[in-house]
């Protein structure tokens, strides 16, 4: 009886042990990588890096066209892909939760979430690229959009379901609509989740490189136009640190820390308006 | 003796009693006279293949407490769900037969939902305020379904509150999110949500059973006081709040309504031996 109690503390004290290692092991890696990013990159990070455009080899400059593209492709593709992914959310947690079409929708949505994003871009360059004959910031935004749709299908999804029936059948028994119930009741619960899901989304493709390859390509120019080739973060990450020159790899460093820090600061933002309004 | 009579103290507390009695007597269920507001005939209910209610005919009278009792799965909160047609939001949950209420049959494919449940209100068994403030909950439906100005909608929802006793507790703070009072105030701001868009009819699916005992009184107390205005139809588990609060009780078993009469008969002479069984305590 006391040998089996002892070698169950045994194994107890083991288990913990291991669970606690592997915690440690995953942060220390993450701590590792900030590290390393936030001494290489903020060694050149000065105002340059915002208000000059990319330069040549061995010449001053910034990343000022890189950062706007970024910005402008992914606030687009952002604002293209969060209404379809919260509607067809919605739609299979409520409106078509018990159809066959959502079974399948779930199913197509759940492979595109693991495509790999070399083949949205294909994909798009084949649509947009090859037929238009040139490339376009505004195919690298669809691209993008690509990526966002299922993320947000899937979270958005699964927190409307976490939401219990019993609000859904209480919404409807003061004898407002369906649409009412869902924007006024089941969005406002489930809200924290959507978002989350929003951010993620926001994450994954602030730092997506292949997509944008084939699609806005990249511009050594200041640009504003959406029917343009178009510069963006992760792409000059890729060119200039794959380069032999030292200051272009000192920019790649400066725009990976950029990246980083911006979605921090988001998801940080996000959590904090979140959690306080939810108490109040 | 006669000195005594004739103080003022005494006087008072004579009127006073005998104005309580007549208050009693009033309160006497008086079912000759009440006009049937629900008629239900021939009701069947499916959940797919399952078969949850048989063949149920019954009325509920207007403006009195009829109450549904029976055991667990005995189909008395399905019969609810049918009467506000909630059940439509699931697939293969399918009603036959018809549910007459102000001369419509409701089970009608062509009925107006939206306006069936302002007509029909329900109160459920957990508290399900919605997540925003105690007057947004209460003027949700006002603000969506009617061309109310603000100040009616003010007036009304403070009347709403009143009535179901929970003004004097909200009242200073209306913006406070209606999750944050307790399980008992949150019932009652469920009540003040529902009896805001004025139903004629009011269905309590247990509202009391996730509730301490000093909210359940507070609950059963607002009932009464409802009954005067609404016609309310109440399940419950709880055989001593059947008796405290309902005219009539329905008792139904394995989806069949058993027996049905003036509450008084139901629980001292019941006609059938299941009844007996049952509100003795013997089987649930």
């Amino acid at each position: 009886m006391s040998t089996k109690l002892a070698r169950r503390k045994l194994t107890n004290t083991i288990m913990m042990g291991l669970a606690t290692a592997s915690a440690a092991l995953g942060m220390a890696m993450l701590a590792v990588i900030l590290l390393h990013l936030v001494t290489k990159g903020a060694s050149s990070l000065d105002l340059a890096v915002f208000l000059q455009d990319t330069p040549g080899p061995n010449d001053l400059g910034g990343l000022r066209n890189a950062i706007v593209g970024s910005l402008i492709m992914t606030v687009i593709a952002m604002l293209i892909g969060i209404p379809i992914g919260v509607l067809a959310g919605t739609y299979l947690a409520e409106y078509g939760r018990f159809s066959k079409l959502s079974t399948i929708i779930r199913f197509v949505n759940d492979i595109l979430l693991s495509a790999p994003s070399i083949i949205v871009g294909l994909f798009v360059y084949q649509l947009m690229v090859v037929t238009q004959g040139h490339f376009s910031a505004l195919a690298g935004t669809v691209a993008l959009a690509i990526l966002v749709v299922p993320i947000v299908v899937r979270t958005t999804e699964d927190v409307l379901r976490l939401v219990p029936d019993t609000l859904r059948e209480a919404g409807l028994a003061v004898g407002v609509t369906r649409w009412m119930v869902i924007r006024k009741v089941i969005y406002t619960s489930a809200r924290a989740g959507i978002i989350t899901g929003i951010l993620l989304a926001l994450a994954r493709i602030s730092g997506e490189t292949a997509p944008l390859l084939f699609t806005a390509l990249s511009n050594n120019f200041f640009s504003l136009d959406l029917n343009a080739p178009m510069a963006s973060l992760p792409i000059t990450i890729f060119q200039f640190a794959l380069s032999p020159y030292d200051n272009w790899q000192a920019l790649a460093w400066s725009g990976a820390l950029l990246i980083t820090v911006a979605v921090l600061a988001l998801s940080i933002a996000a959590r904090l308006l979140t959690t306080k309004r939810v108490k109040s | 003796m006669t000195d005594l009579l004739t103080t003022d103290a005494t006087r008072a507390k004579i009127e006073a009693l005998s104005a309580r009695a007549a208050a009693d007597f009033a309160d006497e269920p008086i079912m000759e006279t009440a006009t049937p507001r629900i008629e239900i005939r021939g009701l069947n209910f499916h959940y797919g293949k399952h078969q949850a209610l048989k063949n149920v005919s019954l009325d509920f009278p207007e403006k009195q407490v009829t109450a549904i009792i029976g055991p667990s799965g005995c189909g008395k909160s399905t019969l609810l769900r049918v009467l506000n047609r909630i059940y439509d939001l699931y697939p293969g949950h399918a009603a036959t037969g018809s549910v007459t209420i102000d001369g419509t049959n409701i089970l009608d494919p062509k009925t107006d939902l939206n306006r069936l449940r302002t007509k029909v209100g329900m109160v459920f068994q957990k508290p399900t305020p919605f997540p925003m403030s105690i007057y947004d909950n209460v003027a949700f439906a006002l603000r969506l379904n009617t061309n109310m100005s603000k100040a009616d909608i003010d007036n009304r929802v403070t009347a709403s509150l009143q009535k179901a006793a929970l003004w004097d507790e909200v009242k200073d703070k209306l913006t406070a999110s209606g999750l944050s009072l307790s399980g008992g105030q949150q019932q009652r701001l469920c009540i003040a949500r529902t009896i805001a868009t004025e139903p004629d009819v009011i269905l309590f699916d247990e509202p009391a059973s996730a509730l301490d005992p000093i909210s359940t009184k507070r609950v059963e107390e607002t009932i009464m006081e409802l009954r005067k205005d609404f016609t309310i139809v109440i399940v419950t588990h709880n055989m001593q709040q059947a008796q405290r609060i309902s005219a009539r009780t329905a008792f139904m078993y394995l989806g069949e309504l058993v027996e049905y009469g003036d509450t008084k008969q139901i629980f001292e002479r019941p006609h059938k031996e299941r009844t007996r069984d049952y509100v003795c305590g013997r089987f649930g």
